[in-house]
């Protein structure tokens, strides 16, 4: 009876064990065919998303004229859509994808007069990117911020909707945009990036993009300046190639006071010009830190070097070497279901860079400032009420914030300064 | 061009020696394993603090619920998967403890109990204690601790009674330990 029962025993044993070796070689519907590694099996997908409701209240000089007058007053929504996928392979891998949805298309409807064909809650991709991670590190691939965006330190966002980084920028237009170069604000390009692990509070990455394009495309249907790729072009570009960040970031906390901070550098090259002086490569010191105790999040962080506001390479003008210099500071407060905030920014910066044909400069510097204060009230996990204002002010000599160009010598003072407020109250949800 | 390299250097140098020297690092000892919610997510979603799924981070639509409490759950009580408990108390605990040979533990309920232990200085008694934690919520009041000790009389152990500020010692070393995990936690 005793070997009866071992035999049947052996046999079952090595039906699941038979099994088990086939679905690992693909023979179960349900998982991918290859080796045991790519197992699906841990695979976590998930849908999240978002939603907000403001009223805005805005002024901005400048948006009356010919074309229109604009009214202060409007109700706005906005919405995510996220999809996430995360696993973890058999030998510790962990990979996944996120793709973020939303319908913040507003290029669609920017203008102020004519008639849109097209509609600004049309849905596009903000983020889209993949990832594995293990031991070394993590790979990350796709459309996503580059290591600056991702490891800075001293970004105080955490209050309204989102500080100086938040939702004002959404009720204003053209020249009303300030270029107050906020850590996410090189955007998405396609990049491949790497983050090491964490060694004594220390961790390091570094990020590269070929261009400053986003998605699948190649930009363009012909070759000319749309075209992801481009290189060089009759009159050269002011646009990013092989763009390179570095960041060193610490991490740790001291008799419960946590201290973060990074240094880092990003560079790139400009697009050449075939028929004279191309623009300078953008070298850009970057810094920040930050502390948290008892509630209170502080911090700041100094971008500088050459380049332009708004991460931008520098036009190559005769005797032409101002650099950027950009600051920003805010504070938070938490306590309970409440925080309240406050950022400034001041980027200084050469700005429109324009110059007569005799090479004399039209414009001189620009200085952009912004403040924001407000608060977020938690209603309940997921739902939030926010209240806030901002003032941007934006100052060039010999710049026309109105037509978005540089004055004629005759007329050089006209609309130097552009002034914008804007003050936003409602309601975002998570889930 | 070349001015403009030298300057790249310049201001890349003090940041590439460092991460050079972290990769070297890397080579020789295994860091700790960077998780992604330690990046900046600027997504507006990733702004607003909590779900309205509750302690999951999303709704789950496929595979395996590998949440681990969710986004509202990591930081925002201190919960964790697999625990009923506040996570910075359940693991101060036993740290605090640690001293003491486990007995049993129930994450779930948030009871700690130790067998008993015989310091070598004093093989004459021996101590145990058992731990309650009370909540999610990581308050002072949070943990209570008792303390039981025993004397050997002619080759039995008898009960004996214990200072009553021993258990208040622990709870507050206890509680301490909290804060620092939780202080860590969130300088992450």
């Amino acid at each position: 009876m005793r070997k009866i029962l071992l035999g049947t025993t052996a046999v079952v044993g090595a039906l699941v064990m038979a099994s088990t070796g086939a679905m690992a070689q693909g023979a179960d519907p349900f998982r991918a065919a290859g080796p045991a590694m790519t197992s699906h099996r841990d695979l976590e997908v998930r849908l999240g998303g978002f939603f907000r409701y403001y009223y805005s209240n805005t002024t901005q000089d400048y948006t009356n004229g010919a074309a229109g007058n604009l009214g202060k007053s409007d109700f706005q929504q906005e919405t995510e859509i996220h999809v996430v996928a995360n696993g973890k392979a058999a030998n510790g891998l962990r990979y996944g994808v996120a793709v973020e949805i939303q319908n913040d298309n507003f290029r669609q409807a920017q203008s102020i007069s004519g008639s849109n064909t097209t509609t600004k809650t049309q849905l596009d991709l903000d983020e889209a990117w993949g990832y594995v991670a293990g031991s070394f590190g993590q790979l990350r691939f796709g459309d996503e911020d580059n290591v600056y965006g991702l490891m800075g330190q001293g970004y105080i966002a955490n209050f309204a909707s989102g500080g100086l980084d938040g939702d004002f920028y959404d009720s204003l237009y053209g020249q009303g945009r300030p270029a107050l170069n906020m850590q996410s604000d090189a955007g998405d390009n396609t990049k491949i990036i790497y983050m090491s692990p964490q060694f004594a509070g220390f961790d390091f990455g570094a990020s590269f993009a070929f261009n400053q394009g986003e998605g699948p495309e190649a930009g363009c249907g012909t070759t000319g300046t749309g075209c992801d790729r481009l290189a060089s072009v009759a009159g050269g570009l002011i646009r990013r190639r092989n763009e390179v960040t570095a960041m060193l970031r610490y991490r740790g906390s001291f008799s419960g006071v946590g201290i973060g901070a990074h240094v880092g550098y990003m560079g790139a090259d400009a697009i050449k010009n075939t028929t004279g002086i191309s623009p300078d490569r953008m070298n850009l010191g970057l810094a920040g830190i930050q502390f948290t105790a008892f509630g209170f999040l502080v911090g700041g962080q100094y971008v500088f070097g050459d380049g332009n506001n708004g991460f931008s390479p520098r036009a190559n003008l005769a005797g032409d070497s101002r650099q950027m210099n950009s600051f920003f500071t805010g504070v938070s407060y938490t306590y309970g279901d409440f925080t309240v905030g406050a950022d400034y920014a001041e980027v200084r910066s050469a700005g429109n860079q324009s110059a007569a044909a005799n090479g004399a400069a039209l414009t001189g510097s620009r200085t952009e400032k912004g403040f924001n204060v407000g608060g977020t009230y938690r209603i309940a996990p997921g739902i939030e009420y926010i209240a806030e204002y901002t003032y941007i002010k934006r100052e060039e000599a010999g710049f026309n914030f109105a037509t978005g160009a540089a004055n004629a010598a005759a007329t050089r003072n006209a609309n130097n300064s552009l002034d914008a407020n804007v003050f936003l109250t409602g309601f975002r949800f998570a889930f | 061009m070349l001015k403009h390299r030298a300057r790249a250097m310049q201001i890349a140098r003090p940041v590439i020696a460092s991460s050079l020297m972290l990769l070297a690092l890397a080579a020789c000892s295994k860091g700790r394993i960077v998780e992604n919610d330690e990046y900046l997510n600027d997504s507006r979603r990733a702004r607003v603090m909590g779900r309205l799924s509750g302690e999951q981070d999303g709704l789950l639509i496929m595979g395996t619920d590998r949440s681990g409490g969710g986004a509202g759950g990591r930081g925002a009580a201190g919960g964790e998967a697999g625990l009923g408990v506040n996570a910075y108390l359940w693991r101060a605990t036993l740290d605090t403890l640690s001293f003491l040979p486990l007995s049993s533990a129930d994450p779930f309920g948030g009871v700690i109990i130790t067998d008993w232990y015989a310091p070598p200085a004093t093989p004459n008694e021996r101590f145990r204690a058992t731990a309650y934690i009370m909540g999610r919520q990581l308050r002072s009041d949070g943990v209570r601790i008792s303390v039981f000790r025993q004397e050997l009389h002619g080759g039995t152990w008898q009960d004996a009674p214990v200072v009553q500020a021993t258990s208040t010692d622990l709870e507050n070393q206890v509680l301490t330990r909290a804060r620092e995990l939780r202080s860590q936690s969130a300088a992450r």
